[in-house]
């Protein structure tokens, strides 16, 4: 598994976590179904953040925050993750089997994300930010995180924050079994003001080697009235050049792109116009 | 270098020396925790399932120096061959149990749901199996066990 590893390391604070990862040779441990497989003989030591006191969950006026060592299971059953935030819930549910959701955390999730990680999209369309202690410091965009990992080894997940929103979501996984990898995962965040679209964030993943918003997309609908041949036309033109692999030739995922984009639209319209979410 | 650590492994509590790189599930077998199966090693089959504080993990998938201090429950701590748990019995006579590879992994996912849900419903029955791999059985009987050991238990006021 590692066979150079010598040391497991038990901080206490986040400051000594920061200090021990400055050395390098050494990585992050959370929940460990990440770097388990991964098992990189190049590491000497292991930073565990088991006990840094990073599990709280918190709803505020301004949103919703969830710090890294919370697992999958704990985030899909907080109930107090409603409105359009419950997409980032139904996305963990799906994101792997039980037992491994009660080891996964969303802070790994983030830090160390797969392409067929669920947790993106649902993040980007969120509009979700990531807080960052240590070298990399900063509170960062999903949509620039997710671009560009500006992780350095010496830098830790501490936070996700979620704005509390007025619109609607709606998010799709495409998968042969519930929590297989998947191949496509659609999330769309709606607001409609005066009958217009005033907001639309759409981010597609696990189709890509990085999850990402289909900007294009979304100025198709800003300022126009939601009519379903509008999201019709936008879902089938969307700009969008997916992976083609064993488990999804490239065609067949612009085909799947077009079918499930087109429902998350109206489910979200019909989620901002109700407030259903 | 080893590192000292303590577990309560099924109610008693050991002292168990686990290297740094090393999986709750090495560490369980090399300490004649037999029970806990070694399948895919990659988190996929569910084969080396344990409770950890009370939640099915798979063990391979988990560094046993990261849970010093916690507690862990192996499928003999649910029940054994002189004292099977109705789990267990209702398993072998539904006819949920082949090869048996599997069955342990299961035993710890069923007696999990059934903790904390003593009604459940065949999809939910399929959720809390949804991490364990079975090459026998086809999986129908084995959620006919899980039926049967639910509807048992709670004729008998039996708590898992």
């Amino acid at each position: 598994m590692f066979k150079n590893i010598t040391h497991f390391h038990r901080p206490r604070t986040l400051d000594e976590a920061l200090i021990l990862l400055k050395k390098g040779k050494v990585r992050c441990h959370a929940g460990g179904t990440g770097l388990i497989p991964s098992g990189s003989d190049a590491l000497e030591g292991l930073v565990d953040l088991g006990g840094l006191d990073l599990r709280k969950l918190r709803r505020d006026d301004e949103g919703f925050h969830i710090e890294a060592c919370v697992t999958l299971a704990d985030l899909a059953s907080w109930p107090r993750l409603d409105g359009p935030a419950c997409i980032l819930a139904q996305a963990a549910l799906c994101a792997a089997s039980t037992s491994l959701r009660n080891r996964i955390t969303v802070g790994g999730s983030v830090a160390q994300p797969r392409p067929w990680s669920d947790l993106p999209p649902a993040l980007l369309a969120l509009d979700a930010s990531i807080e960052v202690v240590g070298g990399a410091a900063g509170l960062y965009e999903a949509r620039d995180f997710f671009a560009r990992n500006p992780l350095d080894g010496a830098s830790i997940v501490t936070t996700i924050h979620l704005p509390a929103l007025p619109g609607g979501a709606a998010f799709h996984k495409v998968s042969r079994t519930r929590f297989d990898y998947s191949l496509l995962d659609v999330a769309v965040y709606l607001e409609v003001q005066d009958g217009r679209i005033a907001t639309a964030r759409i981010a597609a993943g696990c189709a890509l080697p990085r999850a990402k918003r289909l900007t294009e997309a979304e100025e198709a609908l800003v300022g126009r009235d939601p009519t379903p041949e509008l999201l019709r036309r936008v879902a089938e033109e969307a700009p969008f050049d997916p992976l083609n692999d064993m488990r999804a030739s490239a065609p067949y995922r612009k085909r799947l792109l077009v079918v499930y984009l087109q429902r998350c639209l109206t489910e979200a319209l019909e989620a901002a116009k109700g407030g259903t979410n | 270098m080893a590192i000292e650590i303590t577990l309560t492994i099924n109610g008693r509590r050991k002292i168990l020396q686990a290297e740094p790189g090393e999986s709750l599930l090495k560490l369980l077998r090399k300490a004649g925790y037999v029970e806990v199966k070694t399948g895919c090693e990659a988190g996929d089959c569910g084969s080396c399932l344990v409770l950890l504080d009370g939640r099915p993990v798979n063990s391979c998938m988990v560094l046993a120096p990261s849970v010093d201090g916690a507690e862990v429950t192996t499928v003999r701590g649910v029940g054994t061959q002189r004292a099977p748990h109705p789990i267990q019995i209702a398993l072998v006579e539904a006819g949920g149990v082949q090869c048996g590879y599997c069955t342990p992994g299961i035993v710890i996912a069923a007696y999990a749901l059934l903790r904390s849900n003593p009604t459940p419903s065949e999809r939910e029955i399929r959720e809390a199996l949804d991490g364990n791999l079975c090459r026998c059985t086809g999986y129908e009987k084995i959620i006919a066990g899980v039926r049967l050991a639910a509807a048992r238990m709670q004729e008998e006021g039996h708590h898992a």
